[in-house]
């Protein structure tokens, strides 16, 4: 079915003879045509970000060629970030703080939805999903997919994507009770015009600007003891990586647990002479983000993820070195 | 400047252009109201919206950032410049985001605390209650880990594009605070 979907999707729009996904059943090849969709379309559109009482307004353009994807989103308001994605970089350009952040991308890529399970039976242990109704998204056709959790340890999703050409048009995530905790929502999108070559570069200037580069190309494979020894039903390791992040010396171990779809971090670095003054300790949250910071034995733990605190707590409480 | 607000409810026009409105609704109780309009009608045009907003939030939000900026004044004092843009650019984004995404918190800001209560039944420190809002400095220590997680996050889709926009996105309230001190 997903062979399908992604085979015939291009020629589907051309003719504008694409069926409405509501007709189809299959929630893996829904997903697969929306990752599709967001990856190999050219785009460019205004959304807007609310997270609890804060609101945001933000400009993406997404442009897919022979050379890879790359993409550039800037906020509209607030603090004037920006950044730009290739296929093996993320270069964050923060003028408010003089810097510019790159990032390696992963050396295997491995990225959504590759990270889905192979079927749907391990999600359904913890979520039922549906599709949901057709509506209307920043005027135009779309259809739902509902996501929702059988248990507190992680978020609902409800989804709208673009009837026409699969591409997210709005994501909220909800908690158990249904109430929002975060949403994005498209209010100006137009897919498949040209997009020139400066829509994708800084608009900021960056001259005198402080560039923070990761020493090594890629992350490298992480073999260390570092784990969690608690894991709520359903999450497993996906991965787990050795990363050069900027302003730090030392590498920093990424493991990365997941459910499918709520995907929770945790970050093991040695404290040593570079001072982290900022360092979290506890628990906070950031919209849908949590995070939770702890020493243990002489590495600082911090854990971050889009799922509830609970989820967060018991992974972030729970790492130790050692097996 | 009607004009000039059209183009930015639109999505259109270039950043001089933008940075004019958003200064502009800022300063002009007609324009806001032009502004909340055109969202009321863009929403209804688009059938997304579930509820009515009264008239002149626009003004009454303009009004309670003065007021909780002139409370800041014992701390730092602001420039009336600084506030009146800033103001201009929380009205803009509330407005635009109540009017077409008729969310509850910026019309009960208290509905997000026990929503989010809710969300974790669990008792004790694990419950978001106690789940302090991450400090600015600490939001900007943690972006370094935000990007990276990003690449990871799959399921609100963009191709997780949504998890940067958190970096983007995340202290910039504090920031507008700050300009405005």
């Amino acid at each position: 079915m997903t062979g399908f979907f992604l085979h015939r999707f291009p020629l589907a729009v051309l003719l504008g003879l694409a069926a409405p996904l509501a007709q189809a059943a299959d929630a893996q090849a829904l997903f697969a045509r929306m990752h599709q969709a967001g990856r190999s379309l050219d785009y460019e559109g205004t959304f807007v970000y609310q997270h609890g009482d804060q609101l945001e307004s933000l400009r993406i353009v997404h442009k897919a060629s022979a050379d890879g994807v790359r993409e550039r989103l800037v906020s509209l308001n607030g603090a004037p970030r920006e950044i730009i994605r290739t296929d093996s970089e993320v270069r964050c350009y923060l003028p408010d703080e003089n810097a510019v952040l790159i990032e390696h991308r992963r050396a295997d890529n491995r990225n959504f939805p590759a990270l889905l399970p192979d079927s749907l039976a391990q999600l359904k242990d913890n979520y039922k999903i549906s599709v949901g109704k057709e509506g209307r998204v920043a005027g135009r056709k779309a259809f739902s997919v509902r996501i929702k959790p059988r248990d507190a340890y992680r978020y609902g999703y409800l989804l709208w994507a673009d009837e026409a050409s699969g591409l997210l048009l709005k994501a909220s995530l909800l908690d158990e009770q249904g109430s929002v905790v975060e949403q994005y929502m498209f209010t100006q999108l137009s897919i498949g015009k040209p997009i020139p070559e400066s829509e994708l570069k800084p608009q900021y200037p960056t001259k005198g600007i402080v560039w923070q580069r990761a020493e090594g190309e890629t992350p490298a494979l992480s073999t260390g003891q570092w784990t969690a020894a608690r894991l709520p039903v359903g999450f497993t390791l996906s991965a787990r990586m050795l990363r050069m992040l900027p302003t730090r010396k030392q590498p920093v171990e990424h493991l990365v647990f997941s459910d499918g779809f709520a995907v929770v971090s945790v970050f093991v670095e040695k404290v040593g002479d570079e001072a982290k003054p900022n360092a979290l300790s506890g628990l906070t949250h950031m919209g849908a983000v949590h995070a939770f910071g702890k020493v243990v034995d002489g590495h600082q733990v911090t854990v971050v993820g889009e799922a509830p605190a609970l989820t967060v707590d018991m992974i972030g409480e729970s790492v130790r070195f050692g097996p | 400047m009607k004009e000039n607000i059209s183009a930015l409810l639109d999505g259109e026009g270039n950043d001089l252009e933008r940075e004019r409105a958003l200064r502009a609704l800022g300063t002009d109780p007609v324009l806001r109201g032009a502004w909340e309009r055109y969202h009321l009608a863009s929403a209804a045009i688009r059938r997304e919206l579930d509820v009515m907003v009264s008239p002149g939030l626009a003004d009454r939000l303009h009004e309670r950032l003065q007021h909780e900026a002139q409370e800041n004044t014992g701390r730092r004092r602001l420039s009336p410049r600084v506030l009146k843009f800033t103001a201009g650019l929380a009205i803009a984004a509330s407005v635009a985001t109540v009017a077409i995404l008729n969310l509850p918190p910026l019309i009960s800001p208290s509905a997000v605390s026990v929503a989010r209560n809710a969300s974790s039944p669990a008792v004790g420190k694990n419950t978001v209650a106690d789940a302090r809002q991450t400090p600015p400095e600490q939001q900007s220590a943690l972006n370094l880990y935000l990007v990276q997680h990003g690449e990871f996050t799959p399921a609100a889709g963009m191709n997780g594009m949504l998890s940067y926009v958190r970096v983007l996105g995340r202290d910039s309230a504090a920031t507008d605070n700050a300009n405005a001190e």
